[in-house]
């Protein structure tokens, strides 16, 4: 009774034909709407040897409408203070009908974000092309569109801080069903410390020469631009006239000659404008000298 | 029509109907068919059990299993014989392999539309590119008709049932 089929293809060709068999199924199934449908067939003979057959009822079952929604991908990138962060995502109806996906996205810090949708091109152009939404309008099964989300990173956001905003596409048809993607921005900022000393330390006499040596550091992982520092001659003192050093190279004391001047920008005071400092540990050392009164 | 006169219930009339119009005949066996389907939902009880039930179904989703149930019955006066049933896969759907063919019925699958037939489980023998003849079991998607044997199974007043069940794809 066994009639082994003999498929004179190679094993790819034999599988992709037994494929071609099925159904073309969408990403979720069978389009909604399609019936589903069965009449069986008996045959027999009579008691003459005459053949006879009869078929069965129909029965019929429709296909229903199932949602599903794909947002892809995760993005992460890293921003400064004050950026406008883009991402790009694709939202998918892998249900089995016609839907519309609802949008939305928050950002776990409460930063500003606005979703667009891409006009088609696949480059952000902002309002002039891309449109705001809510939704990604009404999507054929299978049909897909490409969204941007804008997040604004807060000017002085401290460096390090990570957002986390979360767009979510939930469908009309069924409002159960929903998915979420992740875009993580991670903050660099400048991060400036200064640390002061003074040689000799303790208690000194009248007429006593004391080094001030301030060791500016970057340790943010973005550079600084246009550092300043400045330090009031204390009270009590007097300023050493050509004491003010950079990384070991003198700085007269006149305004706009070097990076240094004393006086010259502020009465009584330091000053000495250090520019860039590298990200990630970008350092300058100044000293200046002053005698107990 | 005289049976339209009688004040008994249908069916008796059309069953009296058919005897006396095959007795004109000859006494020949008569076979009906009808198909019902089912959807089959795993529920889970209160006690966390589950429990598998079917129920009718008009509209299914994709993925839901559904059950058919084709009944051949005999309304002759004389034996169904060489009777075979046979039932395509419908489309959109595909067999369901997992305890599919332990009824005592003989049963049969095609696939190719019904032109050839294998004893469940069908197989398929493929030449790979190395040129080795390999059998493998058919894989479910590939099963387009249903065939059982009912050979001796249907005399007069005899009924049989006999089921698949599907995946909605």
């Amino acid at each position: 009774m066994k009639q082994t089929l003999r498929t004179r293809f190679g094993l790819g060709a034999a599988i992709a034909a037994l494929v071609l068999l099925a159904t073309p199924a969408l990403a979720l199934g069978t389009p909604e709407g399609t019936p589903i449908s069965n009449t069986a067939t008996v045959n027999y003979e009579d008691d003459n040897g005459n053949p006879l057959s009869a078929t069965s009822n129909t029965v019929t079952t429709i296909v229903a409408q199932v949602a599903a929604v794909d947002v892809d991908p995760d993005n992460a990138s890293s921003a400064d203070p004050g950026d406008t962060v883009t991402y790009l995502h694709t939202v998918t109806n892998n249900g089995n009908g016609d839907d519309t996906i609802d949008l939305a996205a928050v950002s776990s810090q409460g930063w500003t974000v606005t979703i667009y949708l891409d006009d088609g091109d696949g480059v952000f152009e902002g309002g002039a092309d891309d449109t705001v939404a809510s939704d990604t309008g009404l999507l054929s099964a299978d049909g897909s569109v490409d969204i941007w989300i804008e997040v604004v990173v807060p000017a002085g956001t401290a460096d390090g801080t990570v957002d986390t905003t979360t767009v979510t596409g939930t469908s009309q048809f069924d409002s159960g069903v929903s998915e979420s993607a992740t875009d993580t921005t991670t903050v660099d900022s400048p991060d400036i410390s200064v640390v002061k000393s003074v040689s000799p330390t303790g208690d000194q006499p009248p007429g006593t020469t004391l080094t001030y040596t301030m060791v500016v550091t970057n340790n943010g992982n973005a550079a600084a631009s246009a550092v300043v520092l400045t330090d009031a001659v204390p009270a009590n003192t007097t300023y050493v006239a050509g004491s003010i050093t950079q990384d070991a190279g003198s700085l007269t004391d006149g305004g706009g000659d070097d990076n240094g001047d004393f006086g010259a920008t502020t009465a009584g005071t330091v000053t000495v404008t250090i520019g860039t400092l590298a990200a990630s540990g970008g350092s300058t050392t100044i000293t200046f000298q002053v005698t107990i009164d | 029509m005289k049976a339209r006169s009688l004040s008994r219930p249908i069916m008796i009339a059309g069953l009296v109907c058919a005897i006396s119009a095959t007795t004109m005949v000859a006494a020949n066996p008569k076979v009906v068919l009808d198909v019902g389907v089912e959807r089959e939902e795993v529920l889970v009880d209160d006690s966390g059990t589950s429990v598998v039930e079917r129920r009718p179904v008009t509209r299914a989703n994709p993925g839901d299993l559904l059950v058919y149930t084709v009944t051949a019955s005999n309304f002759g006066v004389s034996p169904a014989a060489n009777a075979t049933v046979e039932d395509p896969i419908p489309n959109g759907t595909v067999l369901v392999l997992d305890g599919f063919g332990q009824g005592p019925l003989p049963t049969e699958a095609s696939l190719d539309g019904g032109e050839t037939w294998q004893t469940f489980p069908a197989e398929v023998e493929v030449v790979r590119n190395d040129g080795v003849r390999q059998v493998l079991p058919a894989p479910a998607p590939s099963y387009t008709h249903l065939r059982w044997v009912l050979d001796g199974q249907l005399a007069p007043g005899d009924s049989k049932d006999v089921s698949f069940k599907v995946r909605v794809n």
